[in-house]
């Protein structure tokens, strides 16, 4: 079995080396590390069931064909066309957020539920960003935006509600932690290692 | 990533939920939190079920897939207040104050001091009035655009607000060794605060008003009543 340092640098190479998760899969069977037929070739949705699946010689092998694979060429900024999705796609959640208002007078708002009815529309979000022939530089770091101001806006109106229902209005709270940075990654790394 | 997503939304909610909760503790509110979990959540998400009052921060922390609910109530939630709540805008003061046409809030000052019979409550500052009538206790009436936001200016809502205000301020000056006049130390303490001005709602003083602080938007107010 491949080692969780093979893995991590299969992946690595993988984001560097590849615009689309199925060029790694299509790398495995043109240099032959596996069979055409192998199941997980046909299966895996990550590149993390297949570096699980691997011997260490296979991902040795991997890796030797990421490194000989040239790097492609892509671009560092978006069209307009796609830049003025997101944003709409971004205001359309802020305003959703912005709605959100207690059920009743005297029962609070299920914040985690109202946070999760946005996923659809965040997806949305990451994969216009998501775009193959952008740098993955480019695309961690307009992922970083976007769900940064997400999570502030769900976060400011959470805690605005909370210091209303709580008669501590005029507070703040802390503000939101850093896991946007390692969603962010996550989410622009996919393109090339599949969805997590 | 639809997994992950989910969890980093409804994480970013809980965190603030668990900040509100702090800092009610903190200011001597008594904010209940109640977690509950489906029977198919991990077993570490199923021992965090159940209600607290001075709830620890893995209350509020959650795993992936495990999609628990996590209810915060405060006093407001248990006295039929939340109606009173302004869904789609800030709910803080001065959120219904007419906007005038440069965007600034809509505020009025009479030609005199425009200081209550209590005095300057709210420290030295430029006091302007949220309506005419109040404003013509002091003058000749002008309608002035205040350019801040509601987040900006600080509303004492009760007296018991206004005298912690005063304390902590107090405390604040003694401790930083600041002026111990409350004319100076309240405005001080305000824009430590992070504020530009302090309004007194009417409940606690209907001449209350509103004390600008900050020196560039008191020159602003200054300029609109020259004219």
């Amino acid at each position: 079995m491949s080692s969780q340092t093979q893995s991590k640098y299969v992946a690595d190479l993988a984001v560097a080396k590849t615009k689309e998760f199925k060029e790694v899969k299509e790398l495995l069977i043109a240099n032959q590390i596996i069979g055409a037929d192998a199941e997980i070739v046909k299966s895996a949705q990550t590149i993390a069931e297949i570096t699980n699946a691997l011997t260490d010689l296979q991902a040795s092998k991997l890796i030797d064909a990421l490194i000989a694979t040239k790097e492609p060429a892509r671009g560092t900024a978006y069209s307009k066309k796609r830049i003025d999705k997101v944003t709409l796609i971004l205001d359309d959640i802020k305003n959703e957020i912005d709605a959100w208002d207690f059920p009743n007078a005297t029962t609070p708002l299920d914040y985690g539920r109202a946070a999760d009815m946005l996923t659809p529309k965040v997806l949305e979000g990451i994969k216009l960003l998501n775009n193959p022939e952008i740098a993955p530089d480019t695309r961690q770091l307009n992922q970083e935006i976007f769900l940064r101001e997400v999570a502030k806006a769900i976060y400011d109106k959470t805690y605005e509600m909370n210091a209303f229902d709580m008669q501590i209005p005029h507070t703040k709270g802390d503000g939101i932690d850093d896991r946007y940075y390692g969603m962010a990654k996550v989410a622009s790394n996919s393109v090339s290692t599949g969805a997590v | 990533m639809d997994e992950y997503i989910k969890n980093f939304l409804m994480s970013t909610a809980a965190k603030a939920q668990k900040d509100a909760v702090v800092t009610a503790r903190q200011s001597g509110k008594k904010p209940t939190v109640t977690r509950t979990e489906h029977s198919d959540a991990c077993k570490w998400c199923q021992s965090k079920t159940g209600t607290y009052e001075n709830p620890g921060s893995d209350v509020f922390e959650r795993h992936g897939g495990c999609e628990g609910k996590i209810t915060t109530k405060g006093y407001g939630s248990r006295n039929g207040l939340l109606s009173n709540y302004k869904a789609g805008k800030s709910s803080g003061p001065g959120a219904a104050a007419p906007i005038a046409p440069d965007g600034g809030q809509v505020v009025f000052r009479g030609t005199g001091a425009n200081v209550s019979a209590a005095g300057l409550e709210l420290g030295s500052g430029l006091y302007v009035a949220r309506d005419t009538a109040t404003a013509a206790q002091f003058g000749n009436v002008a309608q002035l655009s205040l350019p801040l936001k509601s987040k900006d200016i600080l509303l004492i809502a009760s007296d018991n607000q206004y005298q912690k205000l005063i304390l902590d301020a107090q405390k604040w000056a003694v401790r930083t060794g600041n002026s111990l006049d409350s004319n100076d130390f309240i405005p001080a303490y305000v824009r430590y605060l992070g504020y530009k001005a302090a309004e007194v709602s009417p409940t606690v003083d209907p001449l209350g008003g509103i004390a600008v602080y900050d020196p560039a938007i008191i020159k602003k107010l200054q300029k609109q009543m020259a004219r």
